[in-house]
């Protein structure tokens, strides 16, 4: 029986002959009343129950962070969370299998960009992308500012679905997206390194106020990715941790003026019972400003307490990042793999991890997670202050009493294939463009192929050309000139 | 046309100061003519005064809520945060002569080709053009998560 609540033409709600009124969502709603199933177990349901169950359980880790973010601006009168259900059903097999590159977000305005390299660099944990995003921002906008979404995933041996939802939208340098990175004593924390993920941008457009708030505007379909790491074979599969960081101690000894780094093993503190079975594979990065360098990977046997790696000069200001697993001498891995930072030079002298990477520019300070509680900044001087440096180079700051800054123009000359142009007096030149100082006169000698003869000149700056000399001509250079000979056959 | 004065990097500098005109510390800078400062407290106000040479190039004021984060100042925050604040007088009394010779040099931020920076100023209603004709330079607020504006 239906209740009117309101009066005749009130909102009613409940059971009406065979229409069925309820509210949803603020949203008074009537519908066909439904009898029960007869047979709610047929193979055709079942099927298609194990194809939502699979789909509620790949988008559940997405609800509240990047379906909403993106399906929020596209689900009037409904929710993110039903119109993902209602893009994403035709994403499921039949066998109930969810593919991450079928993922439907938002309502992407133009098509997939180029992302020309994703790299995993195990020694920091970050993940690195290069992208183009040509097509989505407008070539006359100086400083396209492109926002970044990532979506990671992680390999699983028993094919359960997690996520990386921490890059939901990211400002970073423009063609760069840089996953966080963590300090050095975070010993096995690979969280950056995934199996693919989905990698969307937005263009937002200075001029227009509504793109800042919708995603969509401006956004591109997503593109899918697969990092590669520049470790071969580095993996997170393995989850054990025989040999921890704080069972391997290291120091710098001078034997004979020789400089090495020398690694102890301290067996108690690990779970290795017959250390002769094992072996340590070690890789390593040395950080130096100028000079970054990745050594090959070393082998350390079990059976020796200790391992030297000898340092050569070039290695005396360096810190150094080592990452190593451990393995059975039959070539079974048998630990996770673990990093440290070596945080002095063979000089004693201290590079704290973050600044270290900065000054050496091995990672984006963007990228750093700072500890403690603290925050920071960063920014590029080329990109923030562009107009200053150039008002700068131009001289137009300057303090009237500097000398002037020597101008420069170019003459650009074309070319004849029945001749060339000999110039001379120029300060310069850069391919086929010669750079005068201001006020001297570019010298210009024509000389022909033989069959040919110098006829004329052409371009805009024909008309300023004199002719000093039988087979010579003069061209003051007072702004950016452009010129072309014209040579014809000797008849 | 092309000219031989070439900007010299390493004269820039980048101090920050409190809103009570305290020096905390400098950011460093790298060969890719980056800069870095960490160790900021969030929450905290701060201002971010760049220079060349001793003439003052810009200020920003900044400031992070999330403990952790490095923020990346771009060109982006001008114009995305819309919002600048007046220099505290106290920090105006340490830069002045920073000003003063931006002011030799003819410097003068206005001008420049800073297309953000018009974008900003072309998205204020009048009040707003009005103080940025003052000829006392504003710090343009940044450090925010720009994300937070979706």
């Amino acid at each position: 029986m239906a209740r009117i609540n309101q009066g005749f033409l009130g909102n009613a709600s409940g059971k009406l002959g065979n229409v069925v009124f309820s509210k949803w969502r603020d949203l008074q709603t009537a519908r066909q009343y439904q009898p029960d199933v007869h047979d709610a177990k047929s193979p055709a349901q079942l099927k298609q129950r194990n194809r939502m169950v699979a789909l509620l359980q790949f988008l559940k880790p997405l609800n509240k962070n990047f379906i909403k973010f993106f399906n929020s601006p596209i689900s009037k009168g409904s929710t993110p969370w039903a119109v993902a259900i209602k893009n994403n059903m035709k994403c499921v097999s039949e066998e109930g299998c969810c593919e991450l590159e079928e993922l439907e977000l938002g309502d992407p305005e133009y098509p997939e960009d180029e992302l020309s390299i994703v790299i995993y660099n195990p020694f920091i944990d970050q993940t690195s992308f290069t992208y183009n995003a040509r097509s989505i921002a407008p070539k006359n906008v100086p400083y396209p500012y492109i926002g970044v979404s990532v979506l990671g995933k992680y390999k699983t041996l028993d094919g359960s679905h997690q996520f990386d939802t921490r890059h939901l939208l990211c400002f970073l340098p423009p063609g760069h997206f840089f996953c966080s990175i963590y300090t050095a004593s975070s010993e096995c924390a690979f969280d950056n390194w995934w199996g693919g993920g989905r990698f969307w941008m937005m263009f937002y457009d200075t001029y227009d106020y509504e793109r800042h708030f919708n995603p969509n505007n401006g956004l591109s379909k997503p593109t899918s990715f697969k990092p590669v790491s520049i470790i071969e074979n580095f993996n997170t599969l393995v989850k054990e941790n025989p040999v921890p960081v704080n069972a391997i101690f290291w120091e710098y000894q001078v034997k004979e003026n020789k400089k090495s780094i020398v690694f102890n093993i301290d067996y108690k503190k690990t779970q290795i019972k017959n250390p002769k079975d094992y072996t340590i594979i070690f890789w390593a990065v040395s950080l130096v400003e100028g000079a970054i360098k990745q050594f090959d990977a070393a082998e350390w046997d079990l059976a020796k307490k200790q391992f030297i790696g000898p340092l050569d000069d070039s290695l005396a200001k360096s810190t150094f990042i080592i990452l190593y697993s451990v393995f059975k001498k039959t070539g079974e891995q048998v630990a996770c793999f673990n990093r440290f930072y070596i945080d002095k030079s063979s000089e004693s002298k201290e590079y704290p991890y973050f600044q270290q990477l900065f000054i050496c520019w091995y990672a984006h300070p963007s990228s750093f997670v700072l500890e403690g509680h603290q925050c920071g900044f960063c920014g590029s001087l080329d990109e923030l202050f562009s107009d200053f440096i150039q008002l700068f180079e131009q001289g137009v700051i300057h303090n009237g009493n500097e000398p002037e800054p020597t101008t420069e123009y170019m003459l650009r000359m074309g070319e004849d294939p029945n001749g060339k142009v000999e110039i001379t007096g120029f300060i310069r030149e850069e391919g086929d463009v010669h750079y005068f100082t201001n006020k001297t006169k570019a010298i210009l000698i024509p000389r022909a192929n033989p069959g040919y003869d110098f006829s004329a000149w052409v371009g805009v700056d024909s008309i300023d050309v004199v002719a000093t000399a039988e087979g010579s001509y003069e061209l003051l250079m007072i702004k950016d000139r452009s010129l072309s000979p014209v040579f014809k056959v000797i008849l | 046309m092309n000219t031989t004065k070439k900007i010299d990097y390493s004269k820039f500098r980048c101090e920050i100061y409190s809103p009570e005109g305290v020096f905390i510390k400098e950011a460093s800078f790298n060969q890719k003519n980056d800069f870095y400062c960490p160790e900021l407290v969030p929450g905290q106000k701060y201002f971010l005064v760049f220079s060349y040479d001793e003439m003052f190039v810009d200020c920003f004021s900044f400031k992070c809520e999330t403990a952790g984060k490095v923020v990346y100042l771009s060109t982006g925050h001008l114009f995305f945060n819309k919002d600048y604040e007046k220099i505290p007088k106290e920090l105006a009394d340490i830069i002045k002569p920073k000003i003063n010779k931006a002011k030799l040099y003819y410097w003068n931020r206005h001008k420049g080709p800073r297309k953000a920076l018009d974008a900003f100023i072309a998205s204020t209603h009048d009040r707003q053009k009005i103080a940025h004709r003052h000829e006392w330079p504003v710090a343009y607020k940044t450090g925010a998560d720009l994300s937070t504006n979706v």
